[in-house]
């Protein structure tokens, strides 16, 4: 009879002690894979943020080209894009993957939410090389763009830039705009070049993307060649995010990088605060630019008083360009330079407008210097 | 009988601890060889990365905007640096460096920050793009010449209150440039060498 009891309960113990033991086993290695899964999302953010990091980069020596990276791996994550103080704040929402970026001007959506993401680069020349303006979008942000029964001549360079790899539609009639397909897209921009689609009076949205989260829906406006505004829905309706209309800064016509940006930017604030990054460094190059052409004028004043007659005229034809002539070289260099210092220091951004004309000047001087043939110029 | 059950209970507890500790000893192991896999992937990831940063860093000093070769509003000349504003960014250059051991000193024999160039003396701004390291042009041809535009290490305070480098590793990467002189003459002469990025980790 004792034997019995003894031996039902080494049985019993056996049982909880195998159970128990197997349980703290079993429970080491759920957390081993728990904490290994952690770790590869984790490491797949971290990877994603020095990918981009490495993109920027890249984007520079390949300027022009699109990159399109499968972020298929990271679909169910949300990769967010903010600017402010210039400082460009850029991750993966809910997660500690994220980097700044002081230097490179990044436009792009507030948030992307895709398998695919599209970064493309395009040069800044204001009136020389400042940056490389970088565009970020995904697959599934889709551009409708309209430009009325004429053609806009824009709009043709976007689509032919753009081609394939972005998600783009032209819309011919205002019908088509009010019928439009959004499709299964997560967000959607309208870009109006005839400022007539979306205007104070006539904003109702599209009944097909009035189902869409307001911030999902957007649309930028040009008003005129170079000014534009930005539109946001609320409900039923477009509501206007800009008092007055923001103006595009730069001097060329054909792939004016300031006008992509202010179409990939997700709105106002983050147009001017890139913009300003392209300034800050803009500030430095024009240093570099100031230092080079009291170099050169420093040379063609040394060449002026040499006995060669050749010589002589050159130095004295081209310092003219440097310093004389209205514009000048050196002039136009400084006023661009104060007002570069304005520009940086006025968050209203007024004084940044003024950057045109000094840089038009630079332009039409640097001009002046490669048709006169024999002086060396700026840029 | 009750000495032979007594035995075998014995046995069994033996038996158990035996199976315990032989079970903690894999365990062990296995957590040992983990740390040390670990460790070695890490260590492994850190040189990818430092390899990468190198790179990167060459790639951004080779399209700097404020010493690339420019021709007016057409594309840039790659691979190719304006010797004007070279010289405008880095006030005073000197001969080429003598041949630097392969490993880091314990402490920089020379200063830790030589000139000061527009780079250096916007560093705050530029460490975005450089980091820390070391950025140095080099001309071969036809005269030898350098000209270091940016160079920041990680440094901290020894115990005597002295600077002394805080960094182990360096990753340096090479590639030939072209400089081009505006200056030389009626057209512009082009002259070769390389630049040289010394990346620290």
């Amino acid at each position: 009879m004792t034997f019995t009891k003894k031996a039902q309960l080494e049985l019993g113990f056996n049982w909880i002690y195998m159970l128990v033991a197997g349980g703290v086993i079993l429970l080491f290695f759920v957390g081993i894979v728990v904490k290994e899964k952690f770790k590869a999302e984790e490491s797949l953010g971290q990877d994603l943020v020095r990918t981009m990091e490495s993109l920027f980069t890249g984007a520079q020596v390949s300027e022009k080209t699109k990159n399109v990276i499968d972020i298929g791996g990271l679909a169910d994550f949300t990769l967010y894009f903010d600017c402010e103080d210039q400082v460009t704040t850029y991750g993966l929402k809910e997660t500690s993957a994220r980097a700044e970026n002081i230097v490179d001007p990044i436009f792009s959506p507030k948030e992307l939410k895709a398998t695919k993401m599209i970064a493309w680069s395009l040069p800044y020349n204001f009136p020389y090389k400042v940056a490389d303006m970088l565009f970020i979008t995904s697959s599934n942000t889709k551009y409708f763009l309209y430009s009325g029964i004429t053609t806009d001549l824009f709009l043709k360079e976007f689509l032919k830039a753009t081609g394939t790899e972005f998600n783009t539609q032209q819309l011919n009639s205002e019908k088509e705009y009010q019928t439009l397909d959004p499709g299964n897209n997560f967000q959607i921009r309208i870009v109006d070049f005839t400022g007539q689609l979306i205007t104070p009076t006539k904003k109702t949205i599209p009944s097909n993307l009035q189902k869409f989260d307001n911030a999902k829906v957007s649309a930028i406006v040009f008003s005129g060649k170079n000014t534009f505004d930005y539109y946001q829905k609320q409900g039923t309706i477009w509501t206007k995010k800009t008092v007055l209309p923001l103006r595009v800064i730069s001097l060329s016509d054909q792939r004016d990088a300031a006008k992509y940006a202010a179409i990939f930017a997700q709105d106002k604030e983050m147009y001017r605060c890139n913009m300003k990054k392209a300034f800050a460094r803009m500030k430095y190059v024009t240093d570099i630019y100031q230092s080079k052409a009291k170099t050169v004028i420093d040379h063609y004043s040394q060449d002026k008083t040499k006995v060669d007659e050749f010589t002589k005229s050159t130095a004295s034809g081209c310092l003219g360009y440097y310093t004389e002539n209205e514009p000048n070289i050196q002039s136009s260099l400084d006023s661009l330079s104060n007002k570069l210092t304005g520009c940086l220091n006025d968050p209203t951004f007024t004084l940044c407008e003024r950057l045109i004309d000094a840089a038009d000047n630079v332009q039409k001087a640097n001009q002046g210097l490669s048709e006169h043939g024999d002086c060396v110029a700026l840029y | 009988m009750i000495a032979s059950n007594n035995k075998k209970a014995q046995l069994h507890i033996t038996e158990t601890i035996a199976v315990l500790f032989i079970f903690f000893i894999l365990v062990a192991f296995g957590l040992i060889f983990y740390a040390r896999y670990q460790q070695t992937a890490v260590q492994e990831k850190q040189e990818q990365l430092l390899a990468s940063r190198a790179m990167d860093t060459t790639v951004k000093a080779l399209f700097l905007p404020e010493l690339m070769c420019t021709k007016g509003q057409a594309e840039h000349e790659d691979n190719c640096v304006d010797l004007i504003k070279l010289n405008a960014a880095t006030p005073t250059s000197s001969p080429p460096p003598s041949p630097e051991p392969t490993t880091p000193e314990p402490t920089p024999s020379k200063p830790l920050i030589q000139q000061k160039s527009h780079f250096q003396d916007n560093s705050d701004y530029y460490f975005q793009l450089f980091s820390y390291s070391n950025v140095t042009f080099i001309q071969v041809y036809p005269t030898s010449q350098q000209w270091q535009i940016y160079n920041k290490q990680k440094i901290k305070k020894s115990s005597d209150g002295k600077q002394i480098k805080d960094w182990t590793r360096k990753e340096p990467t090479y590639f030939t440039i072209t400089l081009r002189d505006d200056l030389a003459g009626t057209t512009p002469q082009y002259r070769y060498g390389y630049v040289i990025v010394e990346a620290y980790s």
